[in-house]
């Protein structure tokens, strides 16, 4: 029996950004990292926030980072979502920060600051999506 | 005197505003606030030269340059996007393009009932942010990052944000034309004791979701002076913006901070300070984000808004009345018209017209818009002429 698939909705990845979602299928976490200051920003643009440079590449992370904030977050965003789900930011070691849900920690075990290493979330429709959990 | 270009505004309307509006569209909805404030004035259509108002013609079709066919008026200018179609920012621009001799009357609008009411209100995940939407976050998650960091920094729990709700709830209660009109009276516990939503806010920290429409009309003081209502003048404004909104995770210096040019610029330009300021009708999607305006605006202490709400402040005959017609958490949240509404109660309260949430001798109001989870915010700053 097949159950609805949320992540159908929710995530669309775009031909634009395939070699990050391509790295999350093998297990690795990448971001932009600038050619020309050596930068790293995310979510990808055009041009590196810091100097302005228009070539970048997809250079890969340690999967370590920190808890920068959260919110448990109580009502679906859309219709089959388990919830409760804790939705994140986090600052990579490398120094960018990114949107992602914690899991495998309990809520009173959330501490911001506390350690935390990348797990990918194997996806029904195929693909991962990058959380992470306690280090 | 002002100056004869001096942008004013001089006309106002508000339909009703309730959870769902059946039998309403939004272009029907539209259209009577439209036509309302322009009677408001004493103005009529064909006096219309400038649209900045939501009024989509068929699923996916949506083009500012309809009011034109609506109103049978030729227009000379229109702005397209939905947030420059209400609230401060679309008074901003208005204001800024009356004073320039783009058009001499303006109007701001947008309504959201019905079928056609795809613009922006929807609760859930999927902006078509592609790293932001497969995370499931709720826009009041996005703001729930910052005020977690709020209560991290300071070592404070979520009281001061349940007593901004409880505040502006009760306002709420007793302006019959809330969709929150009613008995109900709210305490700070309530507010704690409710249904969470997104950590750490509850649902009554969390604004409305429902329908109705608004429009506001706009001319030089030159015309101003000569129709029917007290005039009320955009004396400054200010706008900030620091990347796409929702895109990334906002940074805590800079999502507290957001609002200090915006602010210096809009004061800057009227002449006044915040502390001129009368009555307050602040950006509330969600209470932590009033207790953080107080703190960006220099009217208290980082760290230290929690305390500052409290204790009748923010009611009619505290120092800081703010938000007397119950705001978005209370009145009215249309997905974009909750921001005109904003506006609307400025001018209300310096036309001297509310009755009994009248903050008496107002004669400067402040308006914002957005806020540090959305990484933009808008402002105008207004005075009785």
């Amino acid at each position: 029996m097949t159950e609805f698939d949320p992540y159908t909705l929710m995530h669309n990845p775009t031909r634009a950004n395939a070699a990050f979602w391509e790295a999350c299928d093998q297990g690795r976490l990448v971001t932009p990292k600038c050619e020309a200051c050596g930068h790293r920003h995310f979510p990808p643009q055009p041009t590196c926030p810091h100097c302005q440079h228009r070539v970048w590449t997809w250079a890969p992370c340690s999967g370590r980072a920190t808890l920068y904030s959260y919110s448990v977050i109580h009502r679906p965003p859309v219709p089959g979502l388990r919830t409760p789900f804790v939705f994140a930011s986090v600052d990579l070691e490398e120094g960018v920060s990114l949107f992602t849900n914690i899991i495998g920690v309990d809520e009173s075990d959330l501490a911001l600051g506390m350690e935390l290493k990348v797990v990918f979330h194997r996806l029904d429709k195929g693909g991962a999506l990058p959380f992470f959990t306690a280090d | 005197m002002p100056h004869p270009r001096q942008a004013c505004i001089v006309g106002l309307y508000v339909t009703q505003q309730a959870k769902s509006l059946t039998d309403r569209t939004s272009s029907d909805l539209t259209a009577e606030a439209v036509l309302g404030a322009l009677d408001d004035a004493g103005l009529s259509p064909h006096d219309v030269d400038g649209g900045a108002v939501h009024c989509p013609w068929a699923p996916g079709i949506d083009n500012g340059a309809a009011l034109a066919g609506f109103l049978g008026a030729k227009l000379a200018l229109t702005m397209n996007d939905g947030l420059d179609q209400a609230g401060a920012r679309g008074v901003a621009k208005m204001a800024a393009a009356i004073e320039m001799g783009l058009c001499d009357v303006g109007v701001v609008g947008s309504a959201r009932a019905g079928a056609w009411s795809q613009d922006g209100a929807k609760v859930g995940a999927v902006m078509g942010l592609e790293f932001t939407d497969p995370y499931g976050p709720s826009t009041m998650a996005h703001f729930a990052l910052v005020a977690r960091r709020y209560m991290h920094q300071y070592g404070v729990g979520p009281e001061g944000f349940a007593t901004v709700a409880a505040t502006i709830r009760n306002h709420g209660a007793v302006n019959p034309e809330a969709v929150m009109f009613g008995p109900k009276r709210y305490t700070v516990e309530d507010v704690l004791s409710a249904r969470m939503i997104a950590s750490p806010f509850t649902l009554l920290d969390c604004c409305l979701v429902n329908e109705g429409g608004c429009a506001l009309v706009m001319t030089t003081w030159e015309r101003a002076r000569e129709l029917r209502q007290t005039p009320v003048l955009v004396l400054g404004a200010g706008m900030e913006m620091l990347r796409l909104n929702y895109s990334a995770p906002p940074r805590f210096e800079e999502a507290m901070a957001l609002g200090k040019d915006a602010a210096a610029r809009a004061f800057g330009r009227a002449g006044v300070t915040v502390a001129d300021v009368d009555m307050f009708s602040l950006y509330d999607a969600v209470s932590f984000e009033v207790l953080r305006q107080f703190e960006m605006l220099g009217l208290c202490a980082p760290g230290e808004g929690g305390e500052f709400v409290k204790g009748g402040r923010l009611s009619r005959d505290g120092d800081c009345p703010t938000n007397l017609d119950g705001g978005l958490l209370s009145h009215s949240w249309t997905g974009s018209g909750q921001l005109t509404l904003k506006v609307i109660e400025g001018v209300r309260q310096l036309r001297r017209t509310c009755g009994d949430r009248q903050v008496g001798d107002a004669e400067v109001a402040l308006v914002t818009n957005a806020g540090s989870g959305a990484h933009h915010t808008e402002m105008v700053v207004l005075g009785r002429a």
